[in-house]
């Protein structure tokens, strides 16, 4: 993960910092280097908060300039629970399909590929989430960065 | 999914017999969220520690506009190594490049998914190698989650 957006400045810093602090959702961007086999890895982690204990972690990418052939996935684990998305479309400005995992207070993973060779870069969109869809506590840890 | 492979064929008729590769096959189904997860462990069989398992797999018929992926993580300690590798090209006896993660003996997590619907299959190709490239140990992979 290369570039950041500068909005979300705050939050890449803290985490750049081992330092993460939980907020109720957020997007992060990155970068794959040109190496096919590129692979950034997170953990994502839910706490409860006010609003109750987080039911799910819901996530979504989006595949940013360059539009170039690599397709972007993100692939969401939590124990013995795996889903995948794709975003099937470089050149415009959408999220892919959201996908969920249902595991409660937990730490999620989350690994982000491409399907070829050629820098890409993506935004991760993530929000933890009680039954009743109210966001609970997100903290991201980057554990690799290709 | 089912999953071929000489060594499960002679385990069900009550041989267990040392194994250096595995070739599994399997399918996803239409939902483009669809993801096979397995765990694989290597380990030394007498020929060596494991230095690395290679991974790489082939997208098999139908002809279809989704690409097949395999993400490939080991924990060592509190470190994590992740890799992925992709098949390129749909239709033709090609697998995609071979991805090495150097983790050592243990186990290790493989999570195959596409890009897109509707329903693929998919081969994967494993090896546990040592130092000096040969085949060591590996375990029957163990099918986690079957989408």
């Amino acid at each position: 993960m290369n570039h950041c957006h500068p909005h979300l400045f705050t939050t890449l810093l803290l985490t750049s910092l081992s330092v993460p602090i939980p907020t109720l959702a957020a997007t992060l961007t990155g970068a794959l280097t040109a190496n096919s086999s590129s692979t950034d890895y997170y953990h994502i982690t839910c706490a409860r908060n006010n609003n109750g204990v987080t039911d799910k972690l819901k996530i979504s990418i989006m595949d940013l300039a360059p539009n170039t052939a690599p397709m972007m996935s993100a692939q969401l684990i939590q124990g013995m629970l795996a889903v995948n998305t794709t975003d099937p479309n470089d050149k415009d400005k959408k999220y892919s399909p959201e996908i969920a995992l249902q595991r409660g207070d937990a730490r999620y993973e989350v690994r982000i590929n491409k399907t070829a060779v050629g820098i890409d870069s993506y935004s991760l969109n993530y929000q933890c989430v009680t039954k009743l869809g109210k966001p609970t506590l997100v903290t991201v840890n980057r554990i690799q960065n290709q | 999914m089912r999953i071929y492979s000489a060594l499960f064929l002679l385990t069900v008729s009550g041989f267990a017999p040392l194994t250096w590769a595995h070739d599994v096959i399997g399918s996803l189904t239409a939902s483009a969220s669809a993801t096979d997860y397995y765990k694989v462990t290597c380990y030394d069989d007498g020929s060596g520690a494991t230095e690395h398992l290679e991974v790489k797999i082939k997208d098999l018929a139908p002809v279809a506009p989704p690409l097949v992926s395999v993400l490939v993580s080991k924990q060592i300690g509190k470190k994590f190594i992740v890799k992925n590798t992709t098949d390129g090209s749909d239709g033709n006896a090609t697998y995609s490049p071979a991805i090495n993660i150097t983790g050592g003996n243990g186990d290790y997590f493989l999570g195959v998914n596409k890009s897109a619907q509707p329903a693929e299959n998919y081969q994967l190709q494993l090896h546990c190698l040592t130092h000096e490239g040969f085949h060591t140990g590996i375990h029957d992979p163990l099918l986690i989650q079957n989408q």
